[in-house]
C-alpha cells in the first residue's frame, strides 16, 4: 500500500469523524432534555445573586426527616392499601387462617411465585433493592409475616422445567424479552395459556401432591396482567386457538387452571384443610364456576397489589387485618355479551386512511349502561316489568336474569365481621346543591374491622325521560366513606355530605341558561337514598321501598326500611344549569354523536327497550366527505390581519419567581411577565414539551421533570434530580451515597386496589407521600391522577385507572390531588377524555350520546379539576368524535376550561406525529405542550413539525394563536409558580446554561478529529507531491 | 485499465449500501408512522453526493490532479452526515414505537428505518475502508 493511500484513507477516517462529532452535537442538542435524565446531567443551573433567605427559597416542608423515614412510610402505605384494597368474594370460614394452620401452606400456580405486582407496560411497580424499603413479592411477603410454606412447590415452580412452560417471550427488535410472570396479549392479539397442566407438574416433580398432605392450607393463585398499550379480545376470539383448553373467554377460565383447581380439591378431600384462591388479576375474571364451587373455600382478590402489598395480603390471610375492600367493577358471569363489549375491538372505517389515522369508528352505542348501571338497571326493569327487561338478548341463555348474568356486583366485598348499616337521617337542600345523609354501622359480629359506607340513589324515570331520550341508571353511587375500626357491638355514625350534582342528569334536549340547548336536570319524582354491601343490595333496598320483594323476581328481599326518599315536584332544569364557577352549560359534545355527522346510523340502548335497542356491532362505517376532511388533522387555516397588537419581548423586569405562590390568575403582574416572552419561546415551548418543561430565559421559568405515572414518580430514581447539596439550605438535601437514592417511587398497587379500599382519607394520604416524594426527589410534574373509566372489562390498561363507576373514580382522585398538590407537586389528570381502548389508540374515533360522555369518563375525572383544582391535564391520543381529542374545541375549551375552571399545563399525550398532534388546534383550545421533545430552536421546530410553519413569521400575523400561546404560557408558568418547581428560586434568581461533560467530549472530539483530518490531508498532499 | 480489485469491490458495496439506504429512508418517509417527518433534503443531499462521489471516483480512478482524493475522503463523511441526521429524525418515533406504541402495523413501519440506519452505517464504514485502496493499478 502506498503512503499517499494510506494518508487518504486515514483523511477519510478523520473526516467521518469530523463529521459524526459536528452532527452528534446537533443530536445532542435536540436531544438534551432527555440525555440529560438519561445520564443525570443537567444543561441549566440556578444562580442567585447576593444573599437570599433560605425560607423564601423553599416553601415547601417535608414531614420526614431522611429518606429512610421516607420510603419506610411508602412501604407502610403499600402494606396498608392492601390491606383495605383486598377484597374477600368468597369465605366459608375459611379465612382467616389459625397461627397453626399459617405454619403449613401450599402454594400453587405458577402466578404465587410470579405474581403481577403491576403492569407490564406503564403502571409498573418498582423492584427496589438495597434500600430501606426493599421490594417483596408474595412469597417474601408470607415468610416475613412467619408463615411456613411447602418447599417442595417452591422448588418445583422454581425449576427450569417449569419455567420453561410459564415463561412469556415478548419478540422486541432488540431480541427476546422473557417474563416469568403473566402479560397481556398485545393489541389485537391473543391470550395464551400459561398456566402449567398438572401432567407437566407431575413431570417436574411426581411427589408435589404428596406434600399437600403435610401442608394443607392450599393457596392457589390464578390472575390476569393488565398493561399499557395492551387489550383483550372478547370471547373465543380472544384465546390462542392453539390452547385447546375450553377457554371461553380470555378473562375465562382454562382448563389447566380448572385442573388445577380440581387437583387442589381432590388433595383437600383427602387430606383435609383449605382451598383458597388468590386473584392476581388487573382485569375482571369471570369466575362464576369458582363461587359455584363448593370445594373452594375463599376467594381473595388482591389485584396488583404493587411492591409492599402482599405484606398487606399476608395479614388479611392470617387474620391480623380484617379485609374491608369491596369491587371496583362487577364480576360479570360473560363479559363478551355485554352491551358495550358489542362495539369493542378493531372496527375500521369502510375507507380507513392509516396515512392520517383514520382506523377505528367505536360506537359506544351501550350509552350510559357500563358496569354496574347496566346489569342492575336491567335487573330493575326485570323486577319492575319494564322495558322488556327479561328479554334473551343479551343473555348468557334464556330470558335475561341477574343471576344468571352477574357473578359479584359491583361494591361488593366480604369481612371476618358482619355490620348493619342504617340510614338514620337523609335531609336533601336543593339550594345548597347538597344534602346531609347520616349512616349508623355497626359491627354485630365478632372481630373488628373497618367498613365502607356506600352511598346510593335511585332517580326517577319518568315519561319525560322516554320522551327526550334520556337514561337513567335505577341505581348510582352518590358518595362513599370509610370508617375506622369498629369493635364488635359497637357503633360509628358516619355523616356524608353528597353532591347533589353527582345525581343530575344530561339532557341535551332541554333549554338552558346559555339559550341554548343542553343542561344538567332533576325530573320531578321520588329520589330513594339507600346504601348496602355494593349496588345490587342497595337496589333491592330501593325496590323494596317500591313494594317489590322476591316474589316479583328479586334475588334477595331488601330492607325498605334502610331507605330514604326525597320528593321533587316539578322537573328541574336550573339548578345545574351552571358549572360551579358560573358558566352556563350547554352541549358541547353534540358532534360526537354518530347520528350527527350520519343520522340514523346507531341506535342508542334505552331501558325503554331494551331488546329493541340492544346494541348491534357498528363495524365498516363510511365517513361522509366532511368527516374526512376533519379527520385529516390540520382544520385551522393560519389568519392574518386581526384587530391590536400582541406584546412579546417587553422588559418590564420580571422573573417567574416574583408570581411564586401567587393564586391569582388575574394579578396583572401575570400578563406583565408573559409580555416580557419572546413569541419564539412560546412556540418552541408548545412545540417541545416532552419529559419536562424547558426553561425560559426570558421570565427565568424553570425546567420541570414530568414523571409517569399513577403508582408513583416511575421515570427517575429519588436521588437523580435530588439537591445533594447540604449547603444549600434545601430541607430535603440527598447525600450522593444515600442508601435510597436509587429507590424508585413507583410502589403503589393499582389504581383499582386502590379504589377497592373506598378510603378518600387513604387516598389523601398517599397523594400526601407522593408530595414527600416529589420534594426529595425535586421531581414536580406526575401524570399520576388516571381516571379514565372502565367501560367495559377487556381494556387492559384498566388497572391503571380506578373504577367502572364515576364518583368512586372521581372523589378518591380529587384527595390524591389534592394531597400533592400540598406539597408542591403538578398533580396532573389523565387521559382527558375517553381513552377507554388500547386498540389503534391514535386515531381511534369514540362516538357517544353527550349524557354518556358528561355522566361517564368526564365526571370520573371532574372532581379533581373542578374540586381539588388540579395544575395539570393530560389530554389523550384518541378522537374525540371526528376531531382528534386536543382539537375538540367543545371538550377541552369548553368544559375543560370554561365549565371546570381549569387552570394549569396541559400536555398531549405521547403523540410522535407532527400532523396528528394537531398542534395549532390544540394551543387554540388550550393545551400548553405536546409531548415532543427537540432543541430549544425554531430550526428544530421546523424540522420536527415540516408542514406546520409554527414559526415567528405565519404564527407572528395570526393574532387569534398567538393570543391563546401567551394564555397557554400563562396558564402553564402559574402552574409552574405555585408548585415546589420552584424552589430554590428567588426574584434574584436567573437561569444559567452549563456544559455537560458530554458537551465537552464532543468539543474535544470535533477538535480532535478536526486537527488529525488536517494533519492527514497535509500529508496526503505531501505524499502526493513526492 | 487495470482495477485494484479490494477497492473496487469496497467502493461499489459502498455504493450499494448507500442507495439501499437512500432507498429505505423513502420508504420509510412513505410509512404511516413516519410520513408526518417527511424528508429531510440534508440526507438525501449528503447520501446523493457521497454516493455521487464514489461512482465518480470508482470511474476515473487514482487519477491526477491530486484534488480528486476529495471524493473518497469526503464520501463516508457525507455518509456519516446523512446517517446522523437520519437517526436524528427517528429516534423519537423509534423510542416510541418500542415502548408505548407498540404493535405489528408500527414495527413494520420500523423495519425501513433501522434497515435504512444499518445500511448507511455500512456504507460509511466501507466508503472510509475504500479510500484506503486504490481503484486501479
Amino acid at each position: 500500500m502506498r503512503k499517499s493511500q494510506i494518508w487518504r484513507g486515514l483523511s477519510a477516517l478523520t473526516a467521518m469523524l469530523l463529521a459524526l462529532s459536528v452532527t452528534a452535537g446537533t443530536v445532542v442538542s435536540d436531544h438534551r432534555t432527555d440525555i440529560d435524565k438519561f445520564l443525570g446531567t443537567s444543561s441549566t443551573k440556578i444562580v442567585t445573586e447576593g444573599e437570599a433567605d433560605v425560607s423564601e427559597m423553599y416553601t415547601y416542608t417535608s414531614d420526614y426527616a431522611d429518606t429512610t423515614a421516607l420510603v419506610t412510610a411508602m412501604a407502610d402505605i403499600g402494606e396498608r392499601m392492601s390491606e383495605e384494597g383486598s377484597v374477600l368474594l368468597k369465605n366459608n370460614g375459611a379465612l382467616p387462617l389459625s397461627g397453626e394452620e399459617i405454619g403449613k401452606v401450599s402454594l400453587l400456580g405458577f402466578s404465587s411465585y410470579f405474581p403481577n405486582k403491576g403492569a407490564i407496560l406503564g403502571p409498573v411497580a418498582a423492584e427496589n433493592h438495597g434500600t430501606d424499603a426493599d421490594t417483596v413479592d408474595l412469597v417474601g411477603a408470607l415468610e416475613a409475616k412467619g408463615f411456613g410454606l411447602n418447599a417442595t412447590l417452591k422448588s418445583m415452580y422454581n425449576s427450569d422445567a417449569l419455567k420453561a412452560i410459564f415463561k412469556s417471550e415478548v419478540a422486541t427488535w432488540t431480541g427476546t424479552m422473557e417474563y416469568l410472570n403473566l402479560t397481556a396479549p398485545a393489541v389485537g392479539g391473543v391470550y395464551t395459556d400459561k398456566e402449567p397442566s398438572v401432567a407437566e407438574l407431575d413431570a417436574a416433580d411426581g411427589s408435589w401432591r404428596d406434600s399437600l398432605a403435610e401442608n394443607n392450607i392450599l393457596i392457589l393463585t390464578i390472575g390476569r396482567a393488565g398493561s399499557e398499550n395492551a387489550d383483550y379480545t372478547p370471547g373465543e376470539a380472544g384465546v390462542n386457538p392453539a390452547d385447546g383448553l375450553n377457554q371461553k373467554d380470555p378473562l375465562g377460565l382454562s382448563d389447566d387452571e380448572r385442573n388445577l383447581i380440581a387437583a387442589a380439591a381432590e388433595a383437600k378431600g383427602k387430606n383435609g384443610g383449605k382451598l383458597i384462591i388468590l386473584l392476581n388479576n388487573g382485569n375482571p375474571m369471570e369466575i362464576d364456576e369458582l363461587e359455584k364451587n363448593d370445594a373452594v373455600d375463599a376467594i381473595l382478590q388482591v389485584g396488583t397489589p404493587g411492591s409492599y402489598g402482599f405484606y398487606g395480603v399476608a395479614d388479611i390471610l392470617s387474620g391480623v387485618v380484617n379485609p374491608s375492600g369491596h369491587l371496583t367493577d362487577t364480576y360479570a358471569v360473560d363479559n363478551s355479551i355485554s352491551p358495550a363489549a358489542m362495539n369493542y375491538g378493531d372496527l375500521q372505517w369502510a375507507n380507513a386512511n392509516p396515512a392520517v389515522y383514520i382506523n377505528d369508528a367505536i360506537v359506544e352505542a351501550e350509552g350510559i349502561y357500563t358496569g354496574y348501571k347496566y346489569y342492575e338497571t336491567r335487573y330493575a326493569d326485570t323486577v319492575l316489568d319494564q322495558g322488556g327487561a327479561d328479554s334473551e338478548v343479551g343473555s348468557t341463555g334464556g330470558a335475561w336474569n341477574y343471576a344468571n348474568e352477574v357473578t359479584y356486583p359491583f361494591g361488593y366485598g366480604l369481612s371476618y365481621t358482619t355490620f348493619e348499616q342504617k340510614i338514620v337521617f337523609a335531609d336533601v337542600d336543593l339550594a345548597s346543591k347538597t344534602a346531609s345523609v347520616t349512616v349508623e354501622v355497626t359491627n354485630t359480629g365478632s372481630v373488628a374491622g373497618k367498613d365502607a359506607v356506600q352511598l346510593y340513589v335511585s332517580v326517577p324515570y319518568t315519561d319525560y325521560d322516554r320522551e327526550h331520550l334520556v337514561e337513567k341508571s335505577a341505581i348510582q353511587l352518590l358518595d362513599f366513606a370509610k370508617t375506622e375500626v369498629i369493635e364488635p357491638g359497637q357503633s360509628v355514625t358516619v355523616t356524608l355530605n353528597p353532591d347533589l350534582y353527582y345525581m343530575a342528569s344530561w339532557d341535551s334536549t332541554a333549554d338552558n341558561a346559555a339559550g341554548t340547548k343542553g343542561t344538567y336536570i332533576l325530573d320531578a319524582g321520588t329520589y330513594y337514598f339507600s346504601v348496602g354491601n355494593g349496588a345490587h343490595e342497595a337496589l333491592n333496598n330501593v325496590l323494596a321501598a317500591q313494594g317489590k320483594t322476591s316474589a316479583d323476581g328479586m334475588t334477595a328481599d331488601g330492607s325498605a326500611e334502610n331507605v330514604q326518599t326525597w320528593e321533587l315536584a316539578d322537573l328541574d332544569t336550573t339548578t345545574f344549569a351552571q358549572s360551579k364557577n358560573g358558566t352556563n352549560v350547554e352541549n358541547r359534545l353534540a358532534d360526537m354523536d354518530i347520528n350527527f355527522w350520519m343520522p340514523g346510523t346507531a341506535v342508542y340502548l334505552t331501558r325503554n327497550d331494551w331488546a329493541g335497542t340492544f346494541p348491534v356491532t357498528y363495524s365498516g362505517l363510511t365517513a361522509t366527505d366532511e368527516m374526512l376532511a376533519i379527520m385529516d388533522n390540520d382544520v385551522y387555516e393560519y389568519q392574518t390581519g386581526g384587530e391590536g397588537t400582541v406584546t412579546w419581548g417587553a422588559e418590564n423586569g420580571l422573573t417567574l419567581a416574583n408570581l411564586k405562590g401567587v393564586a391569582d390568575r388575574d394579578d396583572p403582574a401575570w400578563d406583565m411577565l408573559i409580555d416580557q416572552m419572546q413569541l419564539s419561546e412560546a412556540l418552541i415551548r408548545t412545540a417541545f414539551g416532552g419529559t419536562s418543561t424547558k426553561a425560559i430565559a426570558s421570565i427565568t421559568s424553570p425546567e420541570a421533570i414530568q414523571n409517569d405515572g399513577p403508582t408513583g414518580f416511575a421515570s427517575y430514581p429519588l436521588g437523580q434530580y435530588a439537591n445533594h447539596d447540604a449547603s444549600s439550605g434545601d430541607p430535603c438535601v440527598v447525600a450522593e451515597n444515600d442508601k435510597n437514592a436509587g429507590f424508585m417511587g413507583n410502589i403503589m398497587a393499582n389504581n383499582i386496589v386502590v379504589a377497592q379500599t373506598f378510603n378518600k382519607d387513604l387516598a389523601y394520604e398517599w397523594g400526601s407521600i407522593v408530595g414527600n416524594y416529589s420534594l426529595w426527589s425535586n421531581c414536580t410534574i406526575l401524570w399520576g391522577i388516571s381516571a379514565n373509566l372502565h367501560r367495559l372489562p377487556y381494556c387492559a390498561r384498566n388497572l391503571e385507572y380506578y373504577s367502572e363507576d364515576p364518583v368512586l373514580s372521581s372523589f378518591l382522585a380529587a384527595r390524591q390531588t389534592e394531597a400533592e398538590q400540598k406539597y408542591g407537586v403538578i398533580a396532573a389528570v389523565k387521559h382527558f377524555a375517553f381513552n377507554d381502548t388500547e386498540m389503534n389508540r391514535t386515531g381511534v374515533a369514540p362516538f357517544m350520546t353527550e349524557q354518556k360522555a358528561r355522566e361517564g369518563d368526564i365526571r370520573a375525572m371532574q372532581s379533581p379539576i373542578e374540586d381539588a383544582k388540579c395544575l395539570g391535564v393530560m389530554t389523550a391520543y384518541n378522537r374525540a368524535g371526528v376531531y382528534t381529542d386536543n382539537a375538540h374545541t367543545g371538550l377541552q375549551q369548553g368544559i375543560l376550561h370554561e365549565e371546570f375552571g381549569f387552570y394549569g399545563l396541559v400536555s398531549e399525550d405521547f403523540i410522535m406525529d407532527p400532523v396528528y398532534a394537531s398542534l395549532k388546534e390544540a394551543v387554540l383550545n388550550g393545551i400548553t405542550m405536546s409531548c415532543n421533545t427537540g432543541d430549544n430552536s425554531l430550526e428544530a421546530v421546523a424540522a420536527y413539525y415540516p408542514a406546520l410553519n409554527w414559526n415567528e413569521e405565519t404564527v407572528g400575523a395570526d393574532q387569534a394563536l398567538q393570543e391563546a400561546l401567551k394564555k397557554g404560557m400563562k396558564m402553564q408558568n402559574y402552574a409552574l409558580a405555585n408548585s415546589n418547581a420552584m424552589d430554590g428560586l428567588v426574584a434574584t434568581s436567573h437561569l444559567v446554561h452549563v456544559k455537560t461533560w458530554y458537551d465537552n467530549l464532543i468539543t474535544g472530539l470535533t477538535a480532535a478529529s478536526a486537527v488529525l483530518f488536517l494533519l492527514c490531508a497535509f500529508m496526503l498532499f505531501k505524499a502526493r507531491k513526492d | 485499465m487495470k482495477r485494484s480489485i479490494p477497492g473496487m469491490v469496497m467502493n461499489l458495496l459502498a455504493v450499494a449500501a448507500a442507495c439501499v439506504g437512500l432507498a429505505q429512508y423513502f420508504t420509510n418517509a412513505g410509512t404511516t408512522y413516519f410520513k408526518g417527518l417527511g424528508t429531510n433534503p440534508a440526507v438525501i443531499g449528503a447520501a446523493g453526493a457521497a454516493i455521487a462521489a464514489l461512482i465518480i471516483w470508482t470511474l476515473i480512478g487514482e487519477a491526477r490532479p491530486t484534488w480528486k482524493d476529495i471524493l473518497p475522503i469526503a464520501a463516508p463523511a457525507l455518509l456519516m452526515f446523512a446517517l446522523l441526521t437520519l437517526v436524528n429524525s427517528r429516534v423519537n418515533g423509534i423510542a416510541a414505537i418500542m415502548t408505548f406504541e407498540n404493535n405489528a402495523a408500527n414495527m413494520a413501519d420500523l423495519q425501513s428505518a433501522l434497515v435504512a440506519i444499518g445500511a448507511l452505517a455500512a456504507a460509511a464504514l466501507l466508503a472510509c475502508l475504500a479510500a484506503f485502496f486504490s481503484v486501479k493499478k
